[in-house]
């Protein structure tokens, strides 16, 4: 996975600290289960936030929400993991 | 300040904190999407804030659908004003999406003509309460669909991209200031390449550039502006470093939107620019951060800048991307959410006080003064159709303001249900300055006490007092809430308030009015009742 984007999508969680309403931990680990930590509000607030980075980063847009992204079974944010892989496929197929 | 945001998308993610949006003292409440009616109903927040995207207000597949979602709406947020004191913020939409034909086109878009003529219907009903913000600044035209996330829209309701986030951000940001903060009192004008091109010394009267052609078009759309902000309230104060007679000279030669008579102060010499400015703040008794200064050169901006702290400095660029006009035009604190009656007449208002001093100046005694200036003070108690004049000026006053209560009209209306509001409107001999005073009397105590600083000096306040304790059968308190402010307040309390009736007149405290003080200082003015 690319280095780069593996910060960006900890910068976007870093960035949205002090709007959600959880405790994120400081240091995140793989398997930390962003669907089960935060309810569907901060998932489309960390999406968007992402997608802004991403945008900024890459100078073109990356469409990163689909029918997958809320399904508890298939969705990137069933780990911290799952959701870096998501983010560096989807900018790779873009 | 709470504000509750309520939409038909995801809202949370658009209304972020940033250095040039902070929204200062606000605390955001975000309800789930869709849920304007139950939400309005139950909501006592300070400010609603109601973002419709064009994705659901603007198809017109299901018209009537929307026609009643629409008058459901509107309807809550009727409630929700008369319920509460809040202000409502809302968009006008832009249409939106894909059409097959132009008939299609043409229906879809009389369709979003129809709801923002309900919109915009809607918030003159409630000048005061209702600012509305353009839709179609963050909405293209439909062949660039670029603003607006069809895909994202469908999957998590978040049709907005980042760049289209960025600008409802500031649209609604630029909007709640607009509402809630003082607007400038007073623009300070540079001229040369500033309301014209080039400098009058050296190209001549005739050639100085102002025209509909380019540039000259930027320049006389910039004076338009701002006689425009001059009919909403803004005093303009002509600040440059010209001989006076050429500076006449333009003015009376060339046909341009401002005359000089627009400028309440003229002030061309070869002082420094911060002195002039200085001096015409003091004249007319305004505080520097009630000030903005426009100029094309940066020497003087910043020499400006280090003189005067509190003065916001513009730079005027006729050749920039965003032409001067519109870029001020974007000035929350220039943009007139309601224009009153006083604030069309502030121009004139203003003459009448420098000749009211010039009287002054050549009276040998201060009674003689006073005497002369034959007051007439006419008092109003509950009278309705003053409610928007009074909520200003407990937002605007500051200095002779015992409590710095800031009200909504809701708030004088529950203080006139409640008790007694007494607006005075003053009239001399140099003309009518409006209502300029209130004394709001709930539980027999002074909860509002203000007079504008523009009345000060003629014992005004006394007579307000003298009259408000003489309606009352019983004693009558006052309170004084100490501000950075309202020092002058202070001492008028001391002065006639009574110490030993409930201890020192101090911050927050009540004490009892003496009405042999006030009564004494006020013998030159002659109180009438409005019926």
């Amino acid at each position: 996975m690319e280095p780069k984007l593996i910060e960006l999508t900890l910068t976007a969680i870093q960035n949205l600290k002090a709007d959600l309403d959880v405790d994120i931990p400081d240091k995140l680990v793989g398997d930390f289960a962003l669907i089960d930590e935060l309810d569907s509000m901060d998932l489309v607030n960390l999406i968007m936030e992402t997608e802004r980075l991403l945008e900024s980063e890459l100078g073109r847009y990356v469409a990163l929400a689909d029918d997958s992204t809320f399904d508890a079974s298939e969705s990137p944010f069933r780990s911290l993991l799952a959701w870096q892989e998501y983010v560096c496929e989807q900018s790779r197929n873009r | 300040m709470n504000l509750l945001v309520l939409s038909d998308a995801v809202s949370k993610p658009i209304f972020r904190r940033s250095p040039s949006h902070p929204w200062e003292n606000v605390e955001f409440e975000f309800d789930a999407v869709d849920q304007f009616e139950a939400s309005l109903l139950q909501a006592s927040h300070d400010a609603v804030l109601i973002l419709l995207s064009p994705l659901t207000f603007g198809h017109a597949g299901a018209s009537e659908l929307f026609d009643d979602r629409l008058c459901g709406l509107l309807s809550a947020a009727e409630r929700y004003m008369q319920r509460t004191s809040g202000a409502l913020f809302l968009n006008m939409i832009s249409f939106q999406d894909s059409v097959s034909s132009q008939n299609q086109l043409v229906e879809r878009t009389r369709w979003a003509s129809k709801i923002n003529e309900r919109i915009m219907n809607f918030s003159e009903r409630h000048p005061h309460s209702v600012v509305l913000v353009q839709g179609s600044a963050w909405c293209p035209s439909i062949f660039n669909g670029q603003s607006l996330n069809h895909r994202s829209y469908g999957v998590m309701r978040a049709p907005f991209d980042a760049s289209s986030i960025k600008v409802i951000n500031a649209k609604y940001h630029d909007a709640f200031v607009a509402h809630f903060h003082p607007k400038k009192k007073i623009i300070f004008c540079d001229a040369d390449n500033t309301l014209w091109g080039g400098v009058i010394g050296e190209d001549g009267v005739d050639d100085i550039v102002i025209s509909q052609d380019y540039p000259g078009i930027h320049y006389l759309r910039l004076q338009q502006f701002l006689l425009e902000c001059k009919n909403n309230g803004v005093l303009l104060a002509l600040i440059t470093k010209n001989n006076l007679k050429d500076i006449e000279e333009v003015f009376s030669v060339r046909n341009m939107p401002l005359k000089l008579q627009d400028f309440i102060e003229v002030r061309a010499n070869w002082q420094p620019k911060s002195e002039n400015i200085l001096s015409v703040l003091q004249v007319l008794n305004i505080g520097a951060s009630s000030g903005l200064f426009i100029d094309d050169n940066d020497f003087e901006l910043q020499e400006v800048r280090g003189a005067i702290d509190e003065i916001e400095v513009v730079k005027i660029e006729s050749r920039a991307v965003i032409p001067p006009h519109i870029m001020l035009a974007s000035h929350p604190n220039l943009y007139a959410t309601h224009v009153t009656d006083e604030d069309r007449v502030k121009h004139q208002t203003y003459e009448n006080a420098k000749t009211r001093q010039a009287f002054s100046d050549s009276s040998e005694t201060y009674e003689e003064f006073l005497t002369g200036l034959e007051i007439v003070l006419t008092v109003s108690c509950n009278d309705r159709n003053s409610i928007p004049r009074i909520a200003q000026l407990t937002q605007k006053t500051n200095q002779f303001n015992l409590t710095t209560l800031r009200c909504s009209q809701a708030d004088i209306e529950s203080m006139m249900d409640a008790g007694a509001v007494y607006s005075f409107r003053i009239k001399d001999r140099f003309g009518d300055m409006g209502v300029v005073g209130v004394i709001a009397v709930v539980s027999n105590v002074t909860e509002v006490f203000l007079l504008s600083c523009r009345a000060f000096g003629r014992r005004i306040e006394h007579a307000m007092l003298s009259y408000v304790r003489a309606k009352s059968e019983s004693a009558v308190f006052g309170r004084y809430i100490e501000s950075q402010k309202n020092g002058i307040a202070h001492k008028f309390c001391c002065e006639n308030g009574d110490e030993s009736s409930l201890g020192e007149i101090a911050d927050g405290c009540c004490f009892e009015w003496v009405l042999e003080s006030a009564a004494m200082h006020a013998t030159h003015i002659t109180i009438v009742e409005e019926v």
